[in-house]
């Protein structure tokens, strides 16, 4: 394993582990050294749940339609793909990459004893423990951490949003929320942070354990900002994407790829899907949004060139409940589907629809542990040790 | 600032969450033990919090058809949970402004630690307010109080799951989380010691109309266990004993408080002593607090202005230090969610993060923005993380309700003599707000810039409060 990282490193150690950075931009080096291969990898949240069931439709099996009478979708609405299984109307954009051949589609996934609290749920899918472990790092922070020994710089992985989730906080590395460059840069100019960083460095640092850290993160964030604002200069997208927060994240992240970031992972979330009460208007909308987002985002990396080297993964924290409630919605639910496309996926449906004949209380089971996803991700796509990260062995799957 | 002066300020800082500029002139004339008396006395008083009079169920025993509806009965608890949601910010709220009264804030900031120990969150409003004052009662008391009173909550008891532990299917999560995160912690004890413990607390329950502990008796397992050395048929009274018996617990207590209170790294030769000294006392939490306070080690240089803020401690130490207030009290709700702590809410029964875990890039520029904003009413522009719960309120970005912000600059002037260069009043406020002298550069940078302000001192001593409160340095203390 550590020979595999060694492959990976593209400079030598000049700057020890643990040591506060020089800005690079001060001592005249050239770019920082990373953990950037050549390979993408966007992860999209979807918050609250998504009910896998309407979204991807048994429109061929009765019990679907038994168990929701008034929320199933109906046979003739449905996007059929196959004999058995059709996108929800809403998603004429994930038709489409479907149609491509760049869409993968894995079902049944989740992991045992589900947790059906939203923080619980999201936790473990952040951290990749077990159901009855709270860990204290994402599985996408110790992927910086084991990716690369000397990096230092936080845009290796880069959430857009404003506040930075569990998922990227490694035991010694982070990676870095923001929505967009050009407003981490007006919070910066906000504060005196580009001065203070400069006299931080006149002034040799600082020992203290704890102010030595705020130094080093304010310098961290003073250097990121620059080299993203430079490379962002030059590449601006030219597609069509809808007019939505989900959307205009996923612009920046193309953008940010387009400009040839070396970034290695990018994180997006979209909100809204605890559909407890009145489904079928919330989901129409979400996933339209969702899959009219995503597709043009898809088709953007196409054109640019860089969706073989990008995966994007779609995931839930829980799918929701067989049978719906008494208020036109579902509850809290366990196995879900997930989506990949691009990269090398291979396209279509990975495994078998959900058997409504076998439930857990009225729960899905589960066919595949999530973490094999990730390990996927981390064996055969990052090419970072899934075992040292996951800190257990998980069999990868085989769609990439 | 003489040196007994700067332990005044590091008193109040660790005790509380700081001390106005005005209070500081006048505080520890009669010196650091005194200081230690007056907080311990006059600064503990206990205020229950009442926006809920009693159980929201209750109402309802006569309309459940025996209370074997298990769908009515979840409309119920939903109904009751949509309604509480306001209640819980109000909540919020009054504590909030508890926790900065000076009559109180020792209390107030002890019963924030154990919120943060027993990481309860419960959606029902009334459990949430009655677990709330449940810690604030027993706060400064003996631990083993604390712990049983905590253990009877139907918060707790629903929170663990224990209300579903019966004899014939028991439930381990009360059982396990008490062992590993309320009093031994991690590998302190095997899998047998955490079923056995389970067992003792099969049947303790609340009463779901009543909303009040009660054992239930049939669904209690009064089998013979053994836990820890005991034997016999052991009831939760028991295990807790033997808990509290065990040494270990008051180690693992200490060790959470020197987080707490005195430093981000552990320092294990305090720790024990402080373990010591609990376990001598039975636990006495007020002893403790006084001891670590009156302690030399407590003033050591390694120690001071080296701890770094939570999210609620910065806040309170803005409205405190600054006499930063709202003219909409939401603003404290919206600015808990950006910072990421929100009061009622702790992530998860772990609790909060600490240290270095409160900060990342955008994080602290978001801290170090702050002040600013405050100060000059510009745009905050933080969308508080949406974890996609339907049932989160407090969207939106804010910037309406940091605008009703006010800073008492004017109350700086006592610190500071007239006639005074301005290298030296920078020096003066640094030592107030950040316990440190700032690194010489810093100083230097600043001076330039006020020689060439125009206008009003007033304006100039605005900038100094706000830009020092800018620093990296102002996230510690």
């Amino acid at each position: 394993m550590k020979n595999s990282r060694r492959k990976f490193l593209k400079q030598s150690s000049l700057i020890a582990a643990g040591t506060v950075l020089a800005p690079y931009f001060i001592n005249g080096m050239s770019a920082p050294m990373s953990a950037f291969v050549g390979k993408r990898l966007v992860i999209v949240q979807l918050s609250g749940g998504n009910d896998g069931l309407n979204t991807v439709v048994p429109y061929s099996n009765d019990l679907y339609y038994k168990a929701r009478p008034q929320i199933a979708i109906q046979p003739r609405e449905v996007l059929k793909l196959n004999d058995e299984l059709g996108f929800h109307p809403a998603m004429t954009g994930l038709r489409s990459l479907y149609d491509q051949g760049l869409l993968t589609v894995i079902n049944n996934v989740g992991y045992p004893n589900p947790d059906r609290s939203h923080f619980r749920s999201m936790d473990i899918w952040h951290t990749a423990s077990n159901a009855e472990e709270t860990w204290k790092t994402g599985w996408l922070g110790r992927y910086l951490d084991n990716a690369c020994e000397s990096c230092q710089l936080p845009h290796q992985a880069i959430e857009v949003d404003d506040n930075l989730s569990l998922v990227m906080k490694g035991d010694r590395l982070k990676g870095m929320a923001m929505t967009a460059p050009d407003k981490l840069m007006n919070n910066i100019k906000a504060t005196n942070a580009k001065d203070l960083a400069k006299m931080h460095e006149a002034n040799g640092g600082h020992d203290d354990h704890n102010l030595g850290y705020l130094y080093k993160t304010m310098v961290e964030t003073v250097n990121s900002s620059d080299y993203i604002s430079e490379k962002i200069k030059k590449h601006k997208s030219n597609a069509d994407y809808p007019q939505n927060p989900f959307a205009a994240h996923l612009k920046t992240i193309a953008e940010l790829i387009g400009s040839g970031m070396e970034t290695s992972v990018y994180y997006a979330s979209m909100t809204g899907f605890d559909t407890h009460a009145r489904q079928k208007t919330t989901q129409q909308r979400l996933l339209s949004s969702y899959s009219d987002s995503i597709s043009v985002f898809v088709n953007d990396l196409k054109e640019m060139g860089e969706l073989e080297n990008t995966v994007v993964l779609t995931f839930s924290e829980f799918g929701r409940r067989v049978g719906q409630n008494a208020s036109g919605g579902t509850d809290h639910g366990t196995a879900n589907n997930l989506f990949v496309m691009g990269g090398s996926a291979q396209p279509g449906f990975y495994n078998q629809a959900p058997d409504l004949t076998d439930l857990d209380n009225g729960d899905l089971k589960y066919e595949i542990d999530f973490r094999r996803v990730y390990a996927s991700l981390l064996d055969n796509w990052l090419g970072v040790s899934s075992s040292q990260v996951l800190q257990r062995k998980f069999k990868p799957l085989n769609f990439l | 600032m003489s040196d007994e002066k700067q332990k005044i300020l590091h008193l109040h800082n660790r005790a509380g969450f700081g001390i106005s500029p005005i209070a500081f002139v006048k505080a520890g004339k009669q010196g650091l033990k005194h200081e230690v008396n007056s907080l311990m006395g006059d600064a503990c008083k206990e205020l229950p919090i009442k926006v809920l009079s009693e159980s929201p169920f209750a109402k309802y025993e006569e309309q459940m058809s025996v209370g074997r509806d298990r769908s009515a009965r979840l409309q119920m608890i939903q109904k009751e949970v949509r309604a509480s949601r306001a209640k819980i910010r109000d909540m919020n709220v009054l504590w909030m402004n508890q926790l900065v009264d000076p009559q109180a804030v020792v209390r107030e900031k002890l019963t924030l630690f154990w919120h943060d120990h027993f990481g309860v969150r419960n959606l029902v409003g009334y459990y949430a307010q009655e677990h709330n004052n449940t810690l604030r009662k027993h706060a400064l008391g003996k631990f083993g109080d604390l712990l049983l009173a905590v253990t009877k909550d139907p918060a707790m008891l629903q929170f663990l799951n224990n209300q579903q532990n019966v004899k014939r299917k028991p439930n381990e999560n009360f059982a396990r989380e008490l062992l590993e995160l309320f009093t031994l912690g991690r590998g302190n004890y095997s899998e047998q010691d955490i079923k056995n413990a389970a067992r003792a607390f099969t049947g303790w329950g609340y009463g779901r109309f009543s909303g009040e502990f009660r054992v239930k008796n049939f669904q209690h397992d009064s089998g013979p266990k053994e836990f820890m050395g005991k034997k016999g048929n052991l009831t939760g009274d028991d295990i807790i004993n033997a808990l509290l018996e065990n040494r270990q617990t008051a180690r693992f207590l200490a060790g959470k408080l020197f987080l707490y209170y005195v430093s981000d790294q552990e320092d294990e030769e305090i720790i024990d002593l402080m373990g010591q000294r609990l376990y001598k006392t039975g636990y006495d939490m007020a002893d403790l607090l006084r001891y670590v306070f009156e302690s030399d080690w407590f003033y050591e240089d390694r120690f001071m202005a080296n701890k770094i803020k939570s999210p609620v401690e910065l806040i309170n130490g803005l409205r405190t230090q600054l006499g930063l207030t709202f003219g909409r009290s939401k603003a404290l709700l919206y600015l808990e969610r950006a910072l990421g702590q929100v009061l009622f809410s702790p992530p998860s029964v772990n609790g909060w993060p600490t240290g270095q875990k409160w900060i990342n890039h955008t994080s602290l520029m978001d801290r170090m923005r702050l002040p600013r904003v405050l100060a000059d009413g510009t745009d905050y522009m933080v969308k508080p993380k949406d974890d996609g719960d339907a049932n989160n309120p407090l969207k939106g970005d804010g910037s309406r309700l940091m605008q009703t912000a006010r800073i008492d600059f004017e109350a700086f002037n006592a610190l500071l003599d007239q006639g005074k260069d301005t290298e030296e009043m920078i020096r003066v406020l640094s030592g107030f707000l950040v316990g440190r002298r700032l690194q010489s550069e810093t100083i230097d940078a600043m001076v330039e810039h006020i020689n060439r302000m125009e206008g009003v001192s007033s304006k100039r001593l605005k900038w100094q409060v706000t830009t020092i409160a800018s620093l990296p340095e102002y996230q510690v203390n």
